[in-house]
């Protein structure tokens, strides 16, 4: 997951990981009482950041050269992802995380499932796997990725029947 | 790998009920829990996996609600000891309704107010439902005596378990007041949606709604007092 890594994520993703692996442990060790208290308590915290995070953003308002700092730290901007305070949409983060990758995956949009469809490129680092997480940490609140086949037609994004692509 | 919707996996799923692929995401906003799916409850006294319509108990020394399987609900109807389970009866008494001067005697500011007997302090106790939650308020005991003596209802409930429910008294609404003897844990409940709901200055329409849902389903459960058991 290099390139995952390097386009900045990895802080919050780090840190989800091992909160859930110590609430899985608290889960085993003390039972399902005790781990629902530590949900609790994480919930609470991260909210009561998160409300800070938002007042924090409100009062830098349009000032986009601070908010361009602000995102150019891994560490500020997955915590900004987080809790959906990110100024960029995810139609552009997704783009610059894509193009960072640098493999010609192409985004075709994210339709009104939150799916985000994407049609591989060639070469290194264009595998489903590395594109699935490199979305997945540019744009968290999307919920999935659909492959259009490389060759061939241009895939229609339209409204999908349930199940369908 | 074309054509296919990929789900989110994470590299190390963590053997937690909570699907791990949201990260930090899943605590940073609330989760609305569609009706009737909700997270797996237990009894608090001896860990049972519970319904989602199941009963409650008071702890007495705790002065706190727990959740409860029918088999422990049944052990504690009786008086005395920490627990008491919470009598399931919805009464009102359309002989003798709270009456708008009556109501004012209370001098309790609010639309909806509930009061129940706390038998630790010996006395009612009046609570109202805030975006804080459940709020306590002043009450003059003798003006709660004085209402109480010409009102049946009034009287009727268990100390601690029981709750008289009083909706519409705030100045200048339309529908009458409405009074209800009801379980203390479904003030409780009310509260809770309360607050988890309420938008801006008067709690805005889901609020509302919430209240109209919940008076709607007492008036259907209440009996007259007189046939109400215990």
């Amino acid at each position: 997951m290099g390139p995952a890594t390097s386009d900045g994520a990895g802080d919050a993703r780090d840190t989800g990981l091992r909160v859930e692996a110590l609430l899985a442990e608290l889960r085993a060790r003390s039972g399902p009482e005790a781990a629902d208290v530590a949900e609790e308590l994480v919930t609470c915290l991260v909210r009561f950041y998160g409300a800070a995070l938002e007042t924090i953003m409100r009062t830098i308002g349009d000032d986009a050269r601070t908010k361009a700092l602000l995102v150019a730290d891994p560490l500020v901007e997955s915590l900004l992802l987080v809790h959906d305070l990110h100024p960029l949409d995810p139609d552009a983060r997704i783009r610059r995380a894509l193009g960072r990758l640098g493999t010609g995956a192409e985004f075709l949009g994210i339709d009104d499932a939150g799916t985000v469809h994407v049609r591989l490129g060639h070469g290194c680092g264009s595998t489903t796997a590395v594109v699935e997480q490199v979305i997945a940490d540019a744009a968290p609140e999307t919920t999935g990725v659909s492959f259009a086949p490389r060759e061939g037609p241009l895939l229609q994004i339209t409204r999908r029947p349930a199940g369908a692509i | 790998m074309t054509g296919t919707v990929g789900g989110r996996a994470e590299p190390a799923p963590s053997p937690s009920p909570p699907p791990p692929a949201a990260g930090l995401r899943r605590f940073a906003r609330p989760q609305r829990r569609p009706a009737g799916a909700a997270a797996e409850e237990r009894c608090e006294l001896c860990g049972e996996r519970v319904g989602h319509d199941h009963a409650h108990m008071v702890d007495l020394q705790r002065r706190s609600i727990a959740c409860a399987c029918r088999a422990c609900a049944l052990l504690f109807t009786r008086p005395g000891g920490r627990y008491r389970t919470v009598p399931d009866r919805v009464c009102h008494d359309p002989q003798a309704p709270l009456t708008e001067p009556e109501w004012a005697e209370l001098q309790i500011p609010v639309g909806i107010a509930f009061f129940f007997v706390n038998s630790a302090l010996g006395h009612v106790i009046a609570s109202y439902p805030s975006p804080a939650g459940v709020t306590e308020c002043e009450l003059d005991l003798a003006a709660w005596d004085r209402l109480a003596a010409t009102h049946p209802l009034l009287r009727a409930m268990t100390p601690d378990v029981e709750a008289i429910l009083v909706v519409g008294g705030a100045p200048g609404q339309a529908a009458p007041i409405e009074t209800f003897l009801v379980p203390v844990d479904v003030c409780y409940s009310l509260a809770g949606a309360l607050r988890l709901e309420w938008r801006g200055f008067d709690g805005g329409t889901e609020v509302k709604q919430i209240l109209a849902d919940l008076l709607a389903s007492l008036r259907q459960r209440a009996r007259t007092l007189e046939s109400a058991p215990g």
